[in-house]
């Protein structure tokens, strides 16, 4: 069965499967998650309590979600395009959405060097 | 987990408590660490040097207004001062909708016009009120301050009528409040009704922007503010998704206004290209 990402708060919830998660990205006090729909739901939880929930609930060897500076998480099985010069992603399903995000030259740069040596592996 | 992170770190999510596959911070990483310090703190005093009055297109914007020493309103606790009025600052969110709510506590509510409200600490919570016309400069609809009618007209059927100190929200055309404002040295204005009875009203105005409204919930009143860009219609039914029993509009888009937390702090939303006109009006809290 696929593993769901659940989020409470006094008012609503949001419950999402783990694999249609694409990114997460910050804004204040909120974040909202991407699916691979092309639909978003906004949570009033920072970051970094979405981060400590989907650490929560992942299995031990899933390491698809990165955490990528302050204001992302990805879900690597969705990046396709790294640019760390342009500061550019792409993250998509190739097959019904495309998105393209933004981060440090530095993450970026890093995140495409963790990726590739995976692949090597 | 170790949640801080910076903004050039990357770090695999996961329950095994792995840390980051960061390779070694390069000398470029402390390099662009420097610049952006050095970046911020160039920022910091352009602020402090003159309070600009740039609004995102998109979203709503809290800034932080430093201030003089002698106009800061010091923090006092409340076992210091138990009567003292504040300021509650809520975030939430209905709908996929976010809001934030400001709800004054023990604060004395009244109208006023003119836009010297930012150096006055008495004021911890101020937000425009009634429309001002763009041909001519005047406020839209009746408005009453202290008891003295500053302009006349319906324009629109929402009012917000101030009697005693008691903040009343209502839809009408006529109403026997406008009338004890004149006679009680109260306080009346007009705007759109968004919310009555729990129910949505529907308005004209069918554009998008920041929304701003007066709401009565549970029992006690709120100015309540909307993150993102709605039409009136989005904005009547995330305020009654939220419990709002009834609500009329407050000045919206860029229009200026702040609140001063517990802390001492103000904190300013909106444009200064909002308080061109001489009839700018703002509902206060002191």
């Amino acid at each position: 069965m696929s593993k769901h990402f659940v989020f409470s708060s006094s008012t609503e919830m949001v419950r999402v499967p783990a694999d249609v998660v694409v990114y997460i990205v910050a804004d204040g006090n909120y974040s909202a998650i991407h699916t691979a729909d092309r639909e978003s739901f906004v949570l009033i939880l920072q970051l970094g309590q979405i981060e400590r929930r989907i650490a929560e609930l992942l299995d031990e060897h899933d390491n698809r979600f990165i955490r990528i500076g302050k204001s992302l998480i990805v879900n690597r099985d969705y990046i396709a395009f790294i640019n760390p010069a342009r500061q550019k992603m792409i993250v998509t399903d190739c097959r019904t959405f495309r998105q393209e995000l933004t981060a440090s030259k530095e993450a970026l740069k890093t995140l495409k060097e963790l990726i590739e040596k995976e692949v090597q592996k | 987990m170790n949640c801080d992170i910076e903004e050039n770190e990357v770090r695999i999510i996961s329950s095994g408590g792995k840390e980051p596959s960061n390779p070694q911070k390069s000398r470029t990483f402390y390099i662009m660490l420097a610049l952006t310090g050095l970046a911020l703190l160039c920022g910091v005093m352009a602020f402090i040097a003159g309070f600009s009055a740039q609004q995102e297109e998109k979203g709503l914007q809290l800034q932080e207004l430093k201030q003089p020493s002698a106009l800061t309103q010091p923090a006092m606790s409340d076992k210091q001062q138990p009567s003292r009025a504040y300021v509650t600052k809520r975030d939430t969110v209905v709908d996929q909708t976010k809001l934030i709510i400001l709800t004054p506590c023990r604060a004395t509510p009244s109208l006023q016009i003119g836009n010297e409200l930012l150096n006055d600490t008495t004021v911890l919570l101020a937000v425009q009120a009634a429309g001002v016309r763009d041909d001519n400069g005047k406020i839209v609809g009746a408005f009453v301050v202290k008891g003295e009618l500053i302009s006349k007209g319906e324009a629109k059927p929402g009012f917000c009528s101030i009697i005693n100190d008691k903040i009343t929200i209502g839809v009408a055309d006529a109403t026997p409040t406008f009338e004890q404002a004149l006679t009680s040295d109260g306080y009346f204005f007009r705007q759109y009704p968004l919310v009555v009875g729990g129910q949505p009203v529907d308005n004209r105005p069918k554009g998008r922007a920041l929304r701003k409204a007066l709401v009565e919930m549970e029992g006690r009143i709120h100015v309540v503010m909307s993150q993102e860009q709605l039409t009136f219609q989005q904005f009547s039914e995330a305020l009654v998704a939220l419990g709002v029993d009834n609500a009329i509009y407050l000045v919206g888009a860029d229009a200026m206004g702040f609140y001063r937390d517990r802390q001492g702090k103000t904190m300013v939303f909106g444009s200064t290209t909002s308080l061109k006109s001489g009839h700018v009006n703002f509902l206060v809290w002191r």
